[in-house]
């Protein structure tokens, strides 16, 4: 689906990452994990194109990512980030933001569009919000209103930079809970996560980082056996199974 | 009063509101002055076109001129502080605060002073001007990632900069064919149609490639990764919108001299009426800016009549408490949050 080859990316002439080489598959959930500061939004940054990499290359579908046409890549690839304005809009006007890159030079909206943003607002449950300002909204239901926006973009890939990060518990699993129906639909959702639980629990495919580089790119299973997240963070963990159906849970400790 | 400001009809009445008062301040404007022209007799000249009647005159050569040029700088300096303020995320952001006018009253001091021939390319010099200033806040924005304080900061120093260098000029050549206090307070005393003609064009073409660029103003407002990320080229849509918010700037400076408050307070005065949509808040702030200017030239007219005061006077009267009320209210100098 979307690959990177041999990337280096960074800011201001300073590397923050180097030699990515990765492949994310289509249809799945991956979490990229790995302590502050170790690069992991910037690789989400390079891999949406909102960075420039320094060399390497990125494609999707086996089309090089820099040929492709800035509006037709945005309606392949879209980009949640962690920090941004809170802008003083109603939910539904946020949403419909989403169209942006299907409408014409009058940016008239049609009826599809129409549809597709009311679709993208009942499905994240914000009905009743609709017409609310996004600046009175709660954390948990603001970011909500922004995932119902990447819904309306309607993208084959969606980049999550820590979408969870200062949410209560209840917010936090719902949208962990979102991104599972995100993948049913057929995306692919790439996110970055400080809980270690949650990436483990909720992905496919686990991206370990460490000091810009890549140290493995595996299922979660086999990342949390390898004793490398232990190494990387300086922690120890264990994994139980709790429940009737005997999920793992991992628990984390110094 | 709590009105639904994303109500359709609610917008059209508004706009028509506007019209209406815009329509009757362009009437008085016409009709009073030092001498008092009721609206009948303005009817029969026009009528009658007779050029050498007195009313026909002072109607042709000095209130027309006048009131087309209050409304055309209430308009684009309005206009372009709602711009700055919408691509700068910062409520502060005004041609005034951010150092515009006094980069398009250097040059046109500087004009003035040194090719007195060349009065005609005033409003080329101004939107040279403005657009330095303007080249300089991008930089700095960048520079400090739009931080609000860091803009404003630079702002009120290249302002004041450049101020030193106006003064320096005034007074060193103090036989310019401007007058120093009106040109730095700001009025529309003595304009010609010859004056604003240039300007005018470039105003009004400024404010359509504006009012057409308004949605994609309104995705900046989503943060410049998201904005990106929906497929907005980020870094031409702000340059272009600072360039056409310049040219507003630059081109009614070339003839009214630097206004101050108005492209501050007019941006944050139909805000409070239409909300954060450029798609309508551009023109109500075009149409508000008109009004008030008209409205504070009349004043300025009429207060201490026979004299007549710089209407930059009277909008700094005006425009002074609403700042102390904008920084009271605890706005923090952000736009969006």
């Amino acid at each position: 689906m979307i690959k990177l080859n041999n990337i280096n990316a960074g800011y201001n002439k300073v590397t923050i990452i180097k030699n990515i080489n990765i492949n994310f598959e289509k249809g799945s959930i991956i979490s990229i994990i790995g302590k502050n500061g170790c690069g992991k939004s910037t690789l989400l940054r390079t891999a949406s194109n909102l960075l420039k990499p320094f060399s390497g290359e990125i494609t999707i579908n086996g089309t090089n990512i820099s040929a492709i046409d800035r509006r037709e890549l945005s309606k392949i690839v879209s980009f949640l980030p962690q920090h941004r304005p809170v802008p003083n809009m109603s939910v539904y006007n946020l949403v419909m933001h989403g169209r942006y890159p299907y409408l014409g030079f009058s940016r008239t909206k049609t009826q599809q569009d129409k549809d597709i943003v009311e679709n993208a607002i009942r499905s994240m449950g914000l009905d009743p919000y609709r017409n609310k300002n996004i600046q009175e909204l709660s954390g948990g239901e603001r970011q909500k209103a922004y995932i119902a926006m990447i819904l309306a973009q309607d993208t084959d890939i969606i980049f999550l930079d820590e979408p969870t990060t200062y949410l209560d518990i209840n917010h936090h699993l719902e949208i962990l809970e979102i991104t599972k129906e995100l993948k049913g639909l057929g995306k692919t959702v790439v996110m970055v996560l400080h809980d270690l639980h949650s990436a483990l629990a909720y992905s496919e495919k686990i991206c370990l980082m460490d000091k810009g580089e890549i140290v493995m790119y595996d299922t979660p299973e086999r990342v949390f056996a390898s004793k490398e997240i232990d190494r990387i963070f300086s922690i120890n963990s264990e994994m139980v199974k709790v429940g009737m159906d005997e999920k793992p849970h991992y628990a984390f400790y110094c | 009063m709590n009105l639904d400001k994303t109500n359709k009809s609610y917008k059209v009445a508004l706009i028509i509101f506007l019209l209406v008062l815009l329509a009757i301040c362009i009437t008085l404007s016409i009709c009073i002055g030092s001498t008092h022209i009721p609206l009948s007799k303005i009817i029969e000249s026009i009528k009658n076109r007779d050029s050498t009647g007195n009313n026909y005159r002072i109607i042709r050569y000095v209130r027309l001129p006048r009131t087309f040029a209050a409304a055309l700088a209430g308009c684009a300096f309005s206009v372009s502080g709602a711009i700055m303020q919408s691509v700068l995320n910062n409520a502060l952001a005004s041609p005034n605060v951010i150092g515009v006018n006094s980069g398009a009253g250097l040059f046109t001091v500087l004009l003035v002073a040194f090719f007195p021939s060349s009065l005609h390319l005033t409003p080329i010099a101004a939107f040279t001007g403005a657009m330095i200033a303007v080249f300089i806040v991008y930089f700095i924005a960048k520079q400090t990632k739009a931080s609000r304080m860091a803009i404003v900061l630079s702002g009120v120093a290249v302002s004041s900069f450049i101020g030193a260098i106006i003064d320096t000029v005034l007074t060193l050549k103090p036989d310019v064919a401007i007058s120093r206090t009106a040109f730095l307070i700001g009025g529309f005393s003595g304009v010609t149609m010859r004056e604003i003609s240039l300007a005018s064009i470039l105003i009004l073409i400024a404010l359509c490639l504006s009012f057409i660029l308004s949605y994609d103003m309104n995705i900046l407002a989503l943060g410049d990764e998201s904005a990106k990320s929906l497929g907005l080229n980020v870094t031409s849509i702000r340059f272009f919108c600072l360039v056409l918010a310049a040219v507003l700037a630059g081109s009614a400076i070339s003839f009214s001299g630097l206004l101050g408050f108005v492209g501050l307070i007019i941006p944050h005065l139909s805000r409070s009426l239409v909300g954060y949509d450029n798609r309508i808040l551009l023109p109500v702030t075009a149409l508000f800016g008109a009004i008030f200017t008209l409205m504070s030239d009349l004043l300025a007219r009429v207060l201490f009549a026979p004299y007549e005061i710089p209407v930059g006077i009277i909008m700094s009267f005006l425009g002074a408490p609403f700042f102390i009320y904008l920084l009271i209210k605890g706005k923090r100098g952000q736009l969006y949050d």
